[in-house]
């Protein structure tokens, strides 16, 4: 795929990654994926590949996850530089969300919005309108 | 020696003068015959005595003798006249003349007049004791009277009329029965006293007694009872004093020193003071209740502080060598081994140069209160942490449940696409029945969480620590042979539980641990028992990879809550082993070190 990697997915849930790769590419038809079951495979990507393969990119994250926590990803991603972190929106994604999660979410800047799983076309358009 | 000599007929005037001088008295002689003579003699001789002839011209004896009264003349007054009947000597001596000398027999006048001067001193003297004794019977506070055996009164001084009611001119017959001023319940108490003293079992004797007023009204009097007796009659002298406002004050004070008693057992509070310059002290009915000592134990600043729990004294030390008003709660351990709370609270007293003379304290007993108190911070304590696992619990539930249900839902949205390749939708079929056997693994996760949680009241047996592991060592070691389990139950090795679940409890620990052991390093299982503190103390150590507790600490116990995905599980084991323990009323707490090892220590009350 050529296509600029415009979304990137990281679940230790291998099933919704592949929903949502679905999801995407048969809403915004052509577009660059990369999907993490690691949440350090993800951390090590965003590090390595920004400036060559990225413009501006959308993560999904989920929060939930066993050894490294969606929470303990955002720790770790905190500390990239201003340049990485100004190219990429992160949305966390989660089969639930509650007030606990939103209230912990405020205190990173990063964070732009929550989003319920499953992945729906109305979700995803309205990230696309707001980001792209 | 002064003479006033009345007499007409100067010859008998010379005859006495001569008989004086004979019988060796050196005496003044003034001889009047006149009244006037005689008053102004009276006013300005002063005599020690006086002499008087019966009949004379202007005046007789029995004037003169008015006369002499009259002037307030206290010599005393001899009738030395010619003839007289007895009857007239009678009257003339009763009128107050201390002797008569008939003229033939003037020879017996010295000694008349010397006997009547020494007479009159004497009743001189005699007169002014008796005002004296008068004076201080009117004057004290104490009545006086006397009665005899047939309990009849005698005399009744002016205080002691006052004192019974009774007006002082008021005349008090002489034959009244002590009885009536005595109240009736006392008669037999005054009659035990009266029998002693007659008895001469004691000379004297003090009695307390209620007496009746003339107006019926009851009072207390103290009685100084003294006994005279002679060959014809016995006589009680009585001083009497009104003590009923003393016993007034005493009962109140009796009263008040026992609703201070009842208060302070009603309180379950005792007092103390101490007398900081001579360190004596004094505690109330209720400190030594609260000891639980003997009323005879004597009281002592040592004693005290060896009730204290020695766990709380230095504080309390601290506290009290400050000089300073203060209160504290703190710990007594009795000699029975009976902890109580008291609340102690103290004052102290200065003298002008501000040194600490006295101390003040109470000491309540709040044991009660406290350990309603206690266990109610239990009880919010035990509440707060229910809630706190309910809402967890809940947060987990709706997650874990929402989790394969939003699988199903974006994976039969997805499989409505119409182009799919068969890839694809062989992926999402696929995806959708696993999530279809998650939630159904979840219901039934929950199913056995519920069940450990209401499975209390099943029989407990006599477990043996070394059966249940060597069970699990069998089971275990047919899937795994590198490794090393070494246990150590010499200190106790029998418990009595529900089997089920300190199997599930091992079963779990022992399995975490050869679950996450070493790669490449030799499995080592450590398994000891220890007594502490009348507690079970099981503690599971081993060499593994263990965890992160800085970062996992609190989640380590979390249901569905994992560390490492690069190992199989689903987040169940340590949370049923908490949960479990907690049920068996134990409690399990971890100490771990990555890359070293993990150890479980769990507790049970024995």
């Amino acid at each position: 795929m050529s296509t600029e990697t415009k979304y990137i997915i990281v679940d230790d849930d291998p099933l919704n990654n592949t929903i949502c790769s679905l999801m995407l590419k048969r809403t915004l038809h052509e577009v660059g994926i990369k999907t993490f079951t690691q949440p350090w495979e993800g951390l090590v990507f965003i590090q390595n590949n920004i400036n060559r393969l990225m413009t501006h990119s959308v993560l999904f994250l989920d929060i939930n996850m066993p050894a490294l926590t969606g929470w303990d990803f955002l720790g770790h991603y905190e500390k990239f530089s201003e340049e990485i972190k100004m190219q990429i929106s992160i949305y966390l994604l989660s089969s639930s969300i509650n007030q606990r999660d939103r209230d912990k979410a405020k205190k990173y800047e990063c964070i732009k919005g929550f989003v319920s799983k499953p992945l729906t076309t109305e979700a995803i358009l309205t990230i696309a309108g707001n980001e792209f | 020696m002064r003479i006033l000599h009345l007499e007409d007929v100067p010859a008998d005037g010379e005859l006495v003068a001569r008989e004086l001088k004979k019988g060796k008295i050196d005496s003044e002689i003034l001889v009047v015959d006149t009244k006037a003579e005689f008053k102004h003699a009276l006013k300005t001789f002063s005599p020690d005595i006086i002499l008087s002839d019966h009949s004379l011209a202007s005046f007789d004896s029995h004037e003169a003798l008015s006369l002499v009264k009259e002037a307030g003349v206290k010599a005393p007054f001899i009738l030395v006249t010619a003839t007289m009947s007895d009857e007239f000597a009678a009257k003339v001596m009763k009128e107050g003349a201390c002797d008569y000398i008939i003229k033939d027999r003037l020879g017996r006048l010295p000694s008349a007049v010397i006997n009547s001067i020494e007479k009159h001193q004497l009743q001189e003297q005699q007169r002014v004791i008796h005002e004296k004794l008068v004076f201080h019977s009117e004057n004290t506070p104490l009545g006086f009277i006397e009665f005899d055996q047939q309990m009849r009164l005698k005399s009744v001084s002016n205080k002691a009329k006052e004192i019974f009611g009774w007006g002082l001119n008021e005349q008090v017959s002489p034959d009244l029965n002590i009885y009536s001023v005595i109240y009736e319940e006392d008669w037999e108490w005054l009659n035990i006293v009266l029998n002693q003293l007659i008895a001469g079992e004691s000379a004297r004797n003090i009695l307390r007694i209620r007496n009746l007023t003339k107006d019926g009204k009851i009072i207390w009097c103290e009685w100084f009872i003294s006994v005279m007796k002679n060959e014809k009659e016995v006589t009680f002298m009585t001083l009497i004093q009104d003590i009923t406002e003393n016993k007034l004050f005493e009962e109140k004070l009796k009263d008040s020193d026992r609703s201070l008693k009842e208060a302070q057992s009603m309180a379950h509070t005792g007092s103390w003071e101490i007398d900081l310059l001579d360190k004596s002290e004094i505690w109330s009915d209720g400190l030594y209740q609260i000891f639980g000592l003997e009323r005879t134990v004597s009281p002592s600043a040592e004693l005290f502080l060896s009730f204290i729990h020695p766990d709380d004294l230095k504080n309390c030390l601290l506290m009290f060598d400050r000089i300073e008003n203060n209160s504290t709660d703190y710990r007594l351990l009795l000699k029975n081994g009976i902890v109580k709370y008291v609340f102690n609270k103290w004052r102290f007293e200065f003298n002008d140069d501000n040194t600490p003379i006295r101390l003040y304290g109470i000491l309540q007993d709040i044991t009660e209160r406290k350990m309603a108190e206690i266990e109610r911070l239990e009880l919010v304590s035990d509440l707060m942490l229910r809630n706190t696992e309910l809402e967890q619990f809940a947060y987990i539930i709706s997650h874990n449940l929402r989790a394969p249900v939003a699988n199903i839902l974006g994976a039969s949205s997805a499989l409505e696409f119409p182009d799919l390749s068969e890839e694809e939708k062989g992926t999402l079929s696929k995806g959708i029945s696993g999530a279809v056997k998650k939630l159904d693994e979840i219901v039934s996760d929950l199913n056995q969480i519920l069940q450990v949680k209401n499975k209390m009241a099943e029989a407990k047996e006599t477990v043996n620590f070394s059966d249940l592991v060597n069970d699990i060592q069998a089971s275990i070691t047919n899937l795994v042979t590198d490794v090393d389990i070494r246990s150590d139950f010499s200190a106790i090795n029998e418990y009595i539980t529900l089997k089920p679940y300190l199997y599930s409890v091992f079963y779990n620990l022992i399995s975490n641990s050869v679950k996450y052991r070493r790669k490449n390093t030799h499995c080592i299982i450590e398994i000891k028992s220890r007594i502490v503190n009348d507690h079970i103390e099981l503690s599971f150590r081993d060499n593994g990879i263990g965890i992160n507790l800085q970062k996992n600490g609190e989640q380590v116990f979390g249901l569905y809550k994992r560390f490492h995905d690069n190992i199989e599980g689903k987040g169940m084991g340590l949370f049923m082993v908490k949960t479990q323990v907690e049920t068996l009323g134990g409690k399990i707490s971890i100490k771990s070190e990555e890359n070293k090892g993990t150890e479980f220590l769990i507790e049970f009350e024995i």
